[in-house]
C-alpha cells in the first residue's frame, strides 16, 4: 500500500512540472508566423542558433539581421557562412544529415519547400519539437514576403528597409522605363555540358522568365502546350527569337563551351539573335541563384540587354 | 524452297516500302509547319540557305538518318544475341551495352565536363568494353548461354550502382546524363553518324557471312559441337559483333530501349528463323520502330518533343506484351 502511494506521488511530481512548462510555453510567444506549407510556427524567444539548409535563404537570414549557425556547404562557398560553420550537407542541401541537425538543437531551422529532403527533415524536426519553416522564393514578391517574416523574427526593421524597400523601389523604376509596343521575342535556355536537349524554360518554372515576362517580352517556349524541357530546334528556327538568354548548370565553363559549340552550327547561325550577337550568358549569382537584395540589379541588367541599345 | 524465298523477298520488300513511306513522312512533317510548296522548295535548297532548307537537311534528315542507323544497329544486335543465347528475351542490355555506355557517359560528364564532343566515343567504348569484359569472364567459367546471361546481369547491376553513386555525389551531372539515358535523336549531326553507320554496315555483312554458323549454334551447344562448330569462339565473336552494332547506336542515340528486344520478335512474324534473313529483317524492323518513334515524338507534343526512347517504351511495351500473349507469341517465348 505504501509503495503504491509512493509511486502515485512520483507520478504526480512528473506530471505537474510538464503541465507548468506547457502553460509557460503557451503564454511566452515572441513571434508567430506561417511558413509556405501553411504551418503556423511560434517562437518563444528570438532564435540564437539558426540552421539554414539552403544557401539563398542563408543570405536572406543575414540580410534580416540574423546569423547562421548550421548550414550546407554551398552557403560557405557563396560566402554566406564562415568556414568553420557546422554543416549538415556538403553540397547544396539536397541530402541533409537529419541526425546531426537534431543533435545541434537549433532554435529554428529554415529550408526550402521545393526540396523533398527538406520536407522530410521538417517532419522529423517537428516531431522533435524543433521549429522548422519551409519557404519558396520564386519572385521578388516571394522574397519580399519571406523577408518580412525573417525581419520580424530577427527584429530588424532597418534590414527590411535596406534590403527590400530600397530594392523594390529600384525594380519599379526599371519597369516604369520599359517601352510599350510589340513584345520582344525571347528564348531562355538552361544549358549544361553535353546535354542534348535545348532546355527551354517558361515563367511557370523559371523566375528569370517571370522577370522577362514583366518586361514586355514574349517567350517562344510559351507556345508549347506541354513543355517537356526539350524545345524543338524547328520551332526555334521558325519563331526566330530576338534575344536568347542562357543560364548554365553544373560546370559553368563546360556548359558555356558546349553552348558556344552549338551556336556555331548551321541551324543556330540562321537565327537573327545569333547573327546579331543578341545572346547572353547570364550571371549565375543573379540568374541561377535567387538575386535576393540584388533583384533590382537583375531587372536592370535584363532591361539593358533588351532595350539598352534603343 | 523457291516459294519460301519469294515469300521472304516479298516480306523484306514490304518492310522496305513501309520504311520508305515513313522516311518521306518524317521529312515532310515535323514541329514546324511547312506548306507543300515550302517543303518542295526546301528540298531543292541543298546549300541550306533558307530556314526551310536548314530544317529539312540539318534537322529532319539528320534525325532520319540517325534513326535508321540506330534502329538497324539495335535490331541486328538483338537478333544476333537472341540466336547465340537461345533466349528470346535477350537484348543488347544483356551484354552490358546500356549499363556500360551509361556508366562511361556519366563518368565522362562528371570528370571531364569540357570533353562533351567525346561523349559518343566514351559511350561506344563503355558499351563495347563491358561486353568484352563479360565475354572474358564467361570464358573463365564456360561460355554457355546461362553463364553469359548471368554474368551480363551481374556486371550490369554493378555498373548501374556506379551510375547511381555518381549521380548521388554530384547531382548536377544528372541533367546531362538524363538526356542520354532517355534515348533521343535530338541534335545528332551528320558527322556523328559516319563511323556508326560504317560499323553497323560492317556488322550486317559479317553476320550474313557467318549466318550459317549462327544457325548451327541456335540448334544447341551439344548439337553445334557435334557438327564441328567451335561453340565458345563463335558465341564470343557473335556477342562482340552484336555489341559493336549496339554500341555504335547508343553512342549517338543514347539508351534507346526495346528496339533490340522487340525487332527480332516482330521480324519472326514475317520471316523464318534463319539468321541470313532474320538479322537483316530485324535491322529493317528496328529502323522502322525508331523512325516511327522519333517521328511521332516530334509531332505529338509539338513544339515540344517526346524523346524517341520514351515513346518506344510507352508504345513498345504494350505491343510487346500483346505479342507475347497472342498465339504466335506463346510459341516465340
Amino acid at each position: 500500500m505504501k509503495r503504491i502511494f509512493l509511486l502515485f506521488l512520483v507520478l504526480l511530481c512528473l506530471i505537474f512540472p510538464s503541465c507548468a512548462k506547457k502553460q509557460e510555453a503557451v503564454n511566452d510567444t515572441y513571434f508567430t508566423f506561417t511558413d509556405d506549407t501553411g504551418k503556423e510556427i511560434t517562437l518563444s524567444e528570438k532564435p540564437k542558433k539558426v540552421a539554414v539548409l539552403f544557401s539563398s535563404y542563408a543570405q536572406m537570414v543575414l540580410l534580416a539581421g540574423g546569423s547562421v549557425s548550421v548550414t550546407v556547404g554551398e552557403s560557405i562557398e557563396r560566402g554566406f557562412a564562415d568556414e568553420g560553420t557546422f554543416l549538415v550537407d556538403e553540397g547544396a542541401g539536397k541530402k541533409i544529415n537529419t541526425e546531426l541537425l537534431i543533435a545541434e538543437q537549433c532554435d529554428l531551422v529554415i529550408g526550402s519547400v521545393d526540396i523533398a529532403e527538406h520536407n522530410k527533415t521538417a517532419g522529423f524536426l517537428s516531431e522533435a519539437g524543433i521549429p522548422a519553416a519551409l519557404f519558396r522564393v520564386e519572385s521578388f514578391e516571394d522574397y519580399e514576403r519571406v523577408m518580412r517574416e525573417l525581419c520580424g523574427i530577427f527584429s530588424d526593421e532597418e534590414g527590411y528597409r535596406q534590403n527590400v524597400v530600397r530594392v523594390k523601389n529600384g525594380i519599379e523604376k526599371v519597369l516604369s522605363q520599359i517601352p510599350e509596343g510589340e513584345p520582344k521575342k525571347i528564348l531562355f535556355v538552361r544549358c549544361a555540358s553535353g546535354a542534348k536537349a535545348t532546355k527551354a524554360k517558361t515563367k511557370d518554372n523559371s523566375f528569370v522568365c517571370r522577370m522577362l515576362y514583366e518586361m514586355n517580352t514574349y517567350n517562344i517556349a510559351e507556345n508549347a502546350p506541354l513543355l517537356l524541357d526539350g524545345l524543338s530546334t524547328e520551332e526555334i528556327l521558325i519563331e526566330n527569337p530576338d534575344y536568347i538568354f542562357f543560364s548554365t548548370m553544373g560546370d559553368e565553363d563546360a556548359a558555356k563551351k558546349y553552348m558556344m559549340s552549338l551556336l556555331e552550327q548551321d541551324e543556330w547561325q540562321m537565327l537573327s539573335a545569333v547573327k546579331n550577337e543578341n545572346y547572353t550568358f547570364l550571371d549565375k549569382n543573379l540568374f541561377q541563384y535567387k538575386p535576393n537584395d540584388r533583384w533590382d540589379e537583375a531587372y536592370k541588367i535584363l532591361a539593358e540587354l533588351l532595350y539598352g541599345k534603343e | 524452297m523457291a516459294k519460301n524465298r519469294t515469300k521472304n523477298i516479298i516480306s523484306l520488300l514490304s518492310g522496305g516500302i513501309v520504311l520508305f513511306v515513313l522516311c518521306l513522312l518524317s521529312l515532310r512533317f515535323g514541329s514546324a509547319h511547312l506548306s507543300t510548296r515550302e517543303f518542295f522548295f526546301a528540298l531543292t535548297d541543298v546549300k541550306r540557305e533558307t530556314v526551310g532548307g536548314v530544317i529539312i537537311y540539318n534537322v529532319r534528315l539528320a534525325r532520319l538518318l540517325s534513326a535508321l542507323v540506330a534502329g538497324a544497329g539495335l535490331g541486328m544486335s538483338g537478333a544476333i544475341l537472341q540466336i547465340v543465347t537461345g533466349n528470346r528475351m535477350a537484348s543488347p542490355n544483356l551484354v552490358g551495352v546500356n549499363s556500360g555506355a551509361g556508366f562511361a557517359v556519366i563518368l565522362a560528364i562528371w570528370l571531364f565536363p569540357s570533353l562533351f564532343a567525346f561523349v559518343p566515343l566514351f559511350a561506344f567504348c563503355g558499351a563495347f568494353l563491358t561486353t568484352a569484359f563479360i565475354t572474358a569472364l564467361s570464358r573463365k567459367v564456360g561460355v554457355s548461354k546461362s553463364n553469359v546471361i548471368l554474368i551480363g546481369l551481374a556486371v550490369s547491376a554493378i555498373l548501374s550502382a556506379g551510375i547511381s553513386l555518381i549521380s548521388l555525389i554530384d547531382t548536377d551531372v544528372l541533367v546531362s546524363y538524363n538526356a542520354f539515358s532517355v534515348g533521343s535523336l535530338s541534335g545528332v549531326k551528320f558527322e556523328q553518324l559516319m563511323i556508326p553507320a560504317i560499323t553497323v554496315g560492317f556488322v550486317l555483312v559479317l553476320s550474313c557471312v557467318f549466318s550459317q554458323r549462327l544457325d548451327i549454334l541456335s540448334l544447341g551447344d551439344n548439337t553445334a559441337h557435334s557438327l564441328g562448330l567451335c561453340v565458345p569462339r563463335v558465341r564470343i565473336f557473335a556477342m562482340l559483333l552484336a555489341s559493336a552494332s549496339a554500341s555504335s547506336a547508343v553512342s549517338f542515340a543514347g539508351l534507346l530501349g526495346f528496339a533490340g528486344l522487340m525487332s527480332p520478335h516482330i521480324a519472326r512474324r514475317f520471316v523464318p528463323e534463319n539468321a541470313k534473313i532474320l538479322i537483316p529483317a530485324s535491322a529493317l524492323i528496328g529502323s522502322i520502330l525508331v523512325v516511327l518513334s522519333d517521328f511521332l515524338g516530334r509531332i505529338m507534343a509539338a513544339p515540344s518533343e517526346i524523346p524517341a526512347g520514351i515513346l518506344m517504351a510507352l508504345s513498345g511495351s504494350p505491343f510487346f506484351l500483346f505479342l507475347l500473349l497472342s498465339k504466335g507469341g506463346r510459341k516465340d517465348a
